[in-house]
């Protein structure tokens, strides 16, 4: 469209240069209404560039840093794929969890023909803490320790200090240095798996060209030390430098202490596949933002679209004028076009520049309401901002033409007509497509909640909301009609004429007031789906928690990463254990393993102590007299095997590092302890006897409820550092907190969402205003006060929001019941719809139409009589 | 009814009218739209006055400021400077607000292009002055003026499915129903075919000599002016001239002075 425009201008140059003008025209003197219009367009695209340079920033230039800081890496040897990890809890959050390789084995390839040199790498936990003993949190997914590594074969290079020397030196990375704001030589303590180490840094490294890891806070030790510091049993990998090829170093390295053989890849694939977890990790949020920055362009396009089909309709008379003294087609067409075209390249670059402005603020407030996957600076490049542009002017020109062509079908004649409104709520044949699609969509939706399935519901959901589109029209005239009937009974016409004139008013041109309400529909929709969602998410998981916590406080991991993390010192337990007035403890430690080729998370927990402190719910055997060796499982576990498992089979489990052990079970349990379901418990001995010893996850604490027991407590947990204390109730509260933190910010993104749509019903008002100049100046001559007239803007307005949100409410409600009875019906989730938050949405979008005609509303008011003379 | 007599107008100097029996009156009332060069006056120290239960016709050329006489005595424009009187209120001194409440109450009004709101039946656009002030239109009133104007069985409809006489009785109605002490009307058979005009200023004229109805009508049509009772004529932003018991002939005459 935007090449006919051009192709009209160059031919027709010298009418075409007066067609300019009467746009330009056009557009200044209409530019109130442009104005709210150009509004929409800039928040839409300041939205989306916002979440362009969000996404690049997650996503962007980390393949490009892989490549860089990897590229020195011929051959690369890890351990066996053994398999799928359980919530991507394998090393760097990667899906697929691998044993290890046996220490020292980079020594059987220094004689191998072609192996210039081979390093091996030990990881284990390690994350520095600032000088309040809180965890660093630098907004990756993983915090690791790692020996350093110079020269080719290294990932990162010193940009200060020097390498470290002996268990007492780290090098840290710029970003985590820039975080605690520590330079070489200053002290620093370091929490591992074995405890605290109090460390100095000697040097700062960088990641290629940004300052970390893209999936990693590292912490480098002495390669010397760094198996002992870590705690490592095995190597993460081996990277080699020269020509030998993958076989022959295979053949070299051997087998991984299960027995099986190692994996060799070349440089070029282990770079592709740490790309590829970064990315498919990062997709997600992407995707998540992305669909964000849709809703509010799709909110922003139906205002634009619907400004140009008011405008069009407005400028009936005009344009057949312009066709009768001989405008081509294509000219009226070009000159709603060149229109569009101004408002899109003006707003969407302002917008675009905005958009860089909207980072920071987003930035801040995922601060604010808890969400730390984007810390460090955004990256803001040229793409972002030349798609965010392109984007908004398309969605612009696309809008807008629908309404042009309409223009370039207006007859001549029409400049003879008084203009007409369309007051065609919709024809019988749309209103019987929106109603059959409804029940298209009720129909599919009772078949998924009943069948448990998900396609009958998606197909359902999606054939309801096509038919809200198609039926909005039809809505509008329903809804203003009953409402006026309802006031209509009970109040007589006469004393609410002024709220009647505005019932009326939204329902005179109903395709119009549908497509401004709709954007706050979707808005509201959305927003009351995600509610719901919350809502019974969070339902289902506390009320689970609340019934089986016995003990009275709990300590708690500080897990600011999105993957929770044991953050909380070895030796806090025993601290706690020997307070005055704590009657009962037990800690839960967790590590990762495999059954049957599936990743497991495998907890411990003292099984003698447990039953005081959490109520595992016991139906066969006995956890008190859990032995060395044998397992608690839940029944959920076992329900979902072939052959059925009981007291006394045994399950064989693969550790990673320690290899295959042969679990009896020794007791079967109902509930699980949060973080660990289904329930894989030893006792701590026994897993500490596999595993070896390490951070405590949870920390379940019973007292004797005296003051002085949870003082002596709070000052035991605030000096080990890496823990929270909570009481139960606000234990159990808080594993909703990530769904509080979660539901915030769907909030906030939705929010922009709902602001376009304000602004679009303030627009739709402001040309409705325009449009009855002179109606209103008669109603003004007759006696309308300015009062009564600015309620009846007000009101106008709120009958599109009213009727916007209760669709929206109505719709997002029935959608996330079906959505979670379809796919939740198993996993045990409880609907609950929150009553209050749901009147509260339905409330602020209301009020929301109220506040968009404040400012048309005062515009009509000021409106002179005499306009009814003109 | 019997002649009336003139209203002593245009007198130097702005000498003002008694107010006894004036439903509406101007007093040296001026309105000038610009400054300096472009300087415009459409009014130029008018003092005029409406007697109660007389229809007046306000003629001029094009640009006379006939219009702007109309809407400064009816409250709807503010003057430059003088007073506007509707009885003994000047409208100077009242509020948005009061000068509404005053329109709402002593004034109707019947527009060129009916103006009437097309999402309200014809019933509901005739009591709508009294509905804005939350009160019921007097059924003798009501009962009365529909029957003039014929327009009982068409109480349901909505504007759009109205002729435009139609729709300009049920707009007379409205200006009527309220039982206003003047009724101003702005060209309100210009829209109008030369029967259905007639047909209206008919009504027109039987509310002023039936119930004592007080109307002041602009139009540049003599054969509209005829059905008044007394014609002022304006130009130049000044009252030049008035004709009582005015016929077509008479005021067509006059009218033609202006082009010499």
């Amino acid at each position: 469209m935007t090449t006919a425009t051009t192709s009209t201008a160059s031919a027709t140059a010298p009418r075409t240069s007066g067609m300019t003008r009467v746009t330009t025209a056009g557009l200044w003197a209409n530019r109130s209404r442009f104005t709210l219009t150009g509004l929409a367009v800039l928040l839409s695209v300041a939205f989306l560039t916002a979440m362009l340079i969000l996404t690049t920033t997650i996503s962007g230039t980390a393949s490009d840093d892989i490549r860089e800081a990897n590229a020195g890496i011929d051959l690369v040897v890890t351990g066996a794929e053994l398999g799928e990890s359980a919530d991507s809890g394998g090393p760097r959050g990667a899906d697929i969890l691998s044993s290890v390789v046996p220490l020292g084995t980079e020594a059987s390839l220094t004689a191998v023909d072609g192996v210039d040199d081979a390093v091996g790498i030990v990881t284990g936990y390690a994350r520095a803490l600032d000088t309040d003993g809180i965890p660093v949190d630098t907004g990756v997914i993983t915090y690791t320790g790692q020996n350093w590594v110079d020269g080719e074969l290294g990932t990162h290079t010193l940009v200060d200090g020097t390498a470290p020397t002996g268990a007492d030196q780290v090098v840290l990375e710029a970003r985590t240095a820039d975080e605690l704001d520590l330079a070489v030589g200053d002290p620093v303590e370091i929490l591992t798996s074995t405890g605290t180490l109090d460390v100095e840094v000697t040097g700062i490294a960088d990641y290629a060209s940004s300052g970390s890891d893209p999936d990693a806070a590292i912490v480098f030790f002495d390669d010397a030390v760094a198996a002992d510091v870590l705690a490592a049993t095995g190597l993460e990998r081996i990277v080699v430098d020269g020509t030998a090829d993958a076989a022959t170093v295979a053949a070299a390295v051997g087998t991984d202490p299960l027995g099986n053989p190692l994996t060799v890849t070349t440089g070029a694939d282990y770079t592709q596949g740490l790309i590829d977890d970064v990315e498919s990790r990062t997709s997600f949020q992407t995707t998540f933002l992305l669909f964000f920055a849709g809703v509010a362009l799709v909110a922003g396009t139906t205002i634009i679209y619907n400004t140009f089909v008011i405008a069009v309709a407005q400028r009936t008379r005009e344009l057949a004028l312009l066709r009768t003294i001989g405008a081509s087609k294509r000219q009226v067409l070009g000159s709603v076009m060149i229109e569009a075209a101004v408002i899109g390249v003006l707003a969407s670059a302002v917008g675009a520049a905005f958009g860089v402005v909207t980072v920071f603020g987003l930035i801040s407030l995922f601060e604010a309401i808890g969400l730390s996957f984007l810390a460090g600076s955004p990256v803001i490049t040229s793409s972002s901002l030349i798609a965010g542009f392109a984007v908004g002017l398309v969605a612009t020109l696309a809008s807008a033409y629908a309404p042009a062509r309409k223009a370039a079908s207006i007859a001549p004649i029409a400049a003879l007509r008084d203009s007409v409104n369309d007051a065609s709520a919709a024809s019988i044949v749309r209103n019987g497509i929106a109603v059959a699609l409804l029940l298209c969509g009720i129909g599919l939706g009772i078949w998924g909640v009943v069948a448990g399935s998900w396609i009958p519901a998606t197909a359902g959901i999606g054939s309801a909301f096509v038919g809200i589109i198609v039926g909005g029209p039809g809505v509008t005239s329903i809804f203003s009609r009953s409402v006026d009937g309802a006031i209509g009974r009970f109040r007589d016409a006469d004393s609410t004429i002024v709220g009647r004139l505005a019932r009326m008013n939204a329902s005179r041109n109903p395709k119009r007031s549908a497509s401004t309400a709709f954007a706050l529909t979707l808005g509201v929709a959305l927003i009351s789906f995600f509610t719901v969602m919350a809502a019974s998410l969070g339902a289902s998981t506390s009320s689970d928690v609340g019934d089986a916590l016995a003990s009275d406080l709990v300590v708690e991991s500080l897990s600011t990463g999105p993957i929770g993390e044991a953050t909380i010192p070895g030796d806090l337990d025993t601290t706690i254990a020997g307070i005055d007035g704590v009657t009962s403890i037990s800690s839960l430690r967790v590590t990762t393993a495999l059954a049957d080729g599936a990743g497991l998370v495998v907890g411990s927990v003292d099984t003698d102590a447990v039953t005081t402190t959490y109520d595992l719910g016991v139906t066969d055997g006995s956890l008190a007299g859990l032995a060395d060796g044998q397992i608690a499982v839940s029944q959920t576990y076992l329900d979902t095997l072939e052959t059925p498992l009981a007291v006394g089979d045994t399950i064989e489990l693969t550790f990673p590092t320690a290899g295959i052990v042969d679990a009896e079970i020794g007791a079967i349990v109902a509930n699980d302890l949060p973080g660990l379901a289904p329930s894989f418990i030893f006792d701590t001995t026994t897993l500490d006897g596999i595993v070896g010893p390490g951070l405590d996850d949870t920390i379940y604490v019973t007292t004797n409820g005296s003051e002085a027991t949870f003082a002596a407590i709070e000052d035991a947990v605030s000096a080990a550092g890496g823990a929270t204390l909570f009481t139960a109730e606000a234990y159990a509260d808080s594993l909703g907190s990530f769904i509080d933190t979660f539901t915030n910010f769907v909030y906030a993104m939705l929010a922009v969402a709902v602001v376009i749509a304000v602004v679009g019903i303030a627009n739709t008002t402001v040309m409705a205003v325009n449009e009855r100049v002179r109606e209103i100046g008669m109603l003004r001559a007759v006696g309308m006060t300015s009062a009564q007239i600015r309620s009846m803007i007000r009101n106008e307005a709120a009958m599109l929001s009213v009727q916007g949100s209760l669709v929206g409410l109505a719709f997002g409600i029935a959608a996330a019941y079906v959505a979670f009875s379809a796919l939740g019906g198993d996993e045990g989730i409880i609907i609950s719809v929150p009553v209050v938050t749901m009147a509260w949405i339905a409330l602020a979008g209301a009020v929301s139409g109220v506040l968009a005609a404040a400012w048309p509303a005062w515009k009509a008011s000021r409106l002179p009589p005499l306009e009814a003379m003109s | 009814m019997t002649a009336i007599a003139p209203t002593s107008i245009t007198a130097p100097g702005g000498r003002q009218p008694a107010n006894a029996d004036l439903a509406a009156r101007l007093v040296n009332a001026s309105k000038i739209y610009g400054s300096g060069d472009s300087e415009v006056r459409a009014l130029d120290d008018v003092t005029v006055g409406f007697r109660s239960g007389q229809f007046t016709a306000i003629m001029g050329p094009s640009g006379s400021g006939k219009s702007t006489l109309m809407q400064n005595a009816a409250g709807l424009d503010q003057l430059t400077s003088g007073s506007a009187y509707i009885g003994d209120t000047d409208l100077s001194t009242l509020s948005d607000r009061d000068l509404t409440l005053m329109r709402r109450a002593h004034i109707g009004f019947i527009f060129q292009s009916f103006n009437l709101i097309p999402t309200l039946s014809a019933e509901e656009n005739i009591t709508l002055p009294l509905a804005l002030d939350k009160r019921r239109p007097n059924p003798e009133t009501f009962d009365r003026v529909i029957d003039v104007l014929g327009i009982r069985e068409r109480l349901d409809h909505r504007p759009n499915e109205l002729s435009g006489g139609q729709q300009q009785r049920v707009a007379v109605a409205r200006a009527l129903v309220a039982e206003p002490s003047i009724v101003f009307g702005d060209e309100p058979t210009g829209n109008l075919d030369s029967r259905t005009g007639a047909e209206i200023l008919e009504f027109m004229q039987r509310a002023v000599q039936e119930i004592g109805q007080t109307i002041v009508m602009v139009t540049h049509d003599p054969g509209a002016a005829a059905y008044a009772d007394r014609v002022v004529f304006v130009n130049d932003g000044q009252i030049v001239d008035e004709m009582l018991e005015p016929t077509r002939d008479r005021v067509f005459d006059r009218m033609k002075a202006f082009g010499r």
